[in-house]
């Protein structure tokens, strides 16, 4: 059983929310059962428009799309969509284009996706200026995709609960007048997070919980970068690539078997900064950072058969490398530019720690080891 | 004695603390435990000064040093060896304690103002010294069984010896 829903804009122009400020375009859709589609089609408003459609049961389809014509008449525009699946094997796809008429402060779209079950997927587009996005799944094999292109604010959460689930968050674009943010939770096992942020500002945050995670995190902005990676259990892997005038970042991993690697650079005399805290097993932390001015980077790792190695190019360099409660560590420093400092403490056996420090003025290193058949290599 | 070697430990400690301003280059590096290897090469600064802690087992030690210098070395352990070349331009200083079965000391200054000063307490101790520059002084202390002196001067020299027998 198929059943389907067409609702035009102008059937429903009257019927606006009491939540919904402006007198756009106003659609409420329910079905139930399974095998539902519902296609609102809410382009070219004046005013802006409001869709909410929620379906229950299996293979369910909705399909929301709402723009503007670019008018600059009365109240800004603001786009509006709310799908609530529960079920499996459900999709959802939003698209909302505001002109950006009114300003880039002004409009506004605004996305909820809520999906319960398996093998469910979203999808939104969002253009123009100013989109906020939502996307909450539970349950397992699903994939959220979001992609806001516009200029100004805009602002993305992805939270999936469950096994073998991705999310994919492209933000901004090359104008460089955007202030992007995005934050991922995913729990479960087998889990994928991918960032990239084009814009002025980017933050990020992904947090996963579970087994066999990915996380890439790429940002490239003329202003300010930063990103947080929290990963728990076994066999994580955090790549951070980053391009501004200041960036930060973090990444946490406890468990087993994880890598994080951290590339940064500076467009200029910016600060960088990294730390990389790694409890359990099989680490690896491998931290690049290039630019004219300062950059800091800190590993902490604790446990068994870990590895660090620290890149810097720059001016006044910091770096401290933490390899205690554990053996057969290994650290790797090189540190090029004016005013550089480095920091080596192992504590275990069979370490070896390796410092370089060249080209430029006033060298510092500290090597301190505990353990069984330590070995420190320093150049100055 | 094990009291005045410990007093000897803290004296060079201090001495290699305010070494951080300016253009000096500066290694501190501590090693507790079996094995321990170090090899330091400062050669591309303008001063280098250099701290070396090695508690072990068989501890080792490789310095190049190069401009106006300072390495302070303190080897605890059943095998000390410690090789370290100074070539200075300046000020050239070299402070080294040992104690242990075996010890081994060879030191290469070549520069002006050179001071070595050595301690070695343990079995079978060996001294290995060379200075090359105008102004040379080397303090070299040796106690224990199997005493081993070798010194080379040239230029202005003052020396002082000690080696004292079970």
């Amino acid at each position: 059983m198929i059943r389907k829903l067409l609702v035009s804009a102008s059937a429903l122009a009257l019927m606006a929310s009491p939540a919904f400020a402006n007198p756009g375009n106003s659609s409420d859709v329910y079905q139930e059962n399974t095998g539902n589609v519902a296609d609102v089609d809410q382009s070219l408003s004046i005013w802006g428009s409001q869709s909410s459609v929620n379906q229950t049961g299996a293979d369910n389809s909705a399909s929301v799309v709402q723009s503007d014509d670019g008018s600059d008449v009365g109240s800004s525009p603001s786009n509006s969509s709310t799908v609530d699946q529960s079920g499996d094997s459900n999709i959802a796809s939003v698209t909302q284009d505001n002109s950006g008429s009114a300003g880039a402060d002004d409009d506004a779209n605004y996305s909820t996706i809520t999906q319960t079950g398996i093998a469910s997927s979203a999808t939104v587009t969002q253009g123009g200026s100013g989109s906020t996005s939502s996307v909450t799944q539970a349950g397992d094999t699903q994939s959220a995709l979001v992609d806001q292109s516009g200029d100004g604010l805009n602002q993305s959460t992805i939270d999936q609960d469950g096994s073998a689930n991705s999310a994919i968050l492209q933000q901004g674009n090359t104008s460089g007048s955007e202030s992007l943010a995005s934050s991922i939770s995913q729990i479960g096992a087998n889990n994928l997070a991918d960032v990239v942020q084009f814009g002025g500002d980017a933050d990020s945050s992904v947090d996963q919980t579970g087994d066999d995670h990915l996380a890439s995190v790429f940002q490239d902005a003329s202003g300010d970068v930063t990103s947080s990676i929290v990963q728990a259990d076994l066999a994580n892997s955090a790549t951070v690539s980053q391009i501004g005038v200041h960036a930060h970042s973090i990444v946490d991993q406890s468990g087993t078997s994880q890598i994080a690697t951290v590339t940064q650079i500076s467009s200029g005399w910016g600060a960088l900064s990294s730390t990389i805290m790694q409890v359990g097993d099989s680490n690896l932390a491998d931290v690049l950072q290039a630019g004219d001015g300062p950059a800091t980077s800190i590993i902490d790792q604790a446990d068994t058969l870990m590895s660090a190695f620290v890149n810097q190019d720059g001016t006044n360099l910091f770096s401290e490398v933490l390899q205690l409660v554990g053996d057969s560590n290994t650290a790797i420093v090189t540190q090029s530019g004016d005013s550089k400092t480095s920091y080596v403490s192992q504590d275990g056996s069979g370490h070896s720690a390796t410092v370089t420090q060249t080209s430029g003025t006033a060298a510092v290193s500290f090597v301190t080891q505990f353990g069984v058949g330590n070995i420190a290599n320093v150049t100055q | 004695m094990k009291f005045g070697c410990v007093s000897f430990v803290a004296a060079l400690l201090s001495l290699s603390g305010p070494a951080l301003a300016g253009e000096t280059n500066f290694v501190a590096i501590t090693q507790i435990g079996e094995g321990a290897s170090v090899t330091l090469d400062q050669t591309e600064a303008e001063d280098a000064r250099a701290s070396l802690t090695q508690v072990g087992d068989l501890n080792t030690a490789h310095i190049v040093q190069a401009g106006g210098v300072e390495a302070v070395l303190l080897q605890n352990g059943a095998g000390n060896n410690a090789v370290i070349t100074q070539r200075t331009t300046g000020a050239a200083e070299a402070w080294l304690y040992q104690n242990g079965d075996s010890n081994s000391v060879a030191l290469d200054q070549d520069g002006t103002d050179n001071t070595a000063l050595t301690m070695q307490y343990g079995d079978a101790n060996s001294i290995e010294l060379g200075q090359f520059g105008d102004a040379n002084m080397a303090t070299l202390m040796q106690a224990g069984i199997g005493l081993a002196l070798q010194v080379t001067q040239l230029g202005g020299a003052a020396i002082t010896i000690t080696q004292r027998g079970p």
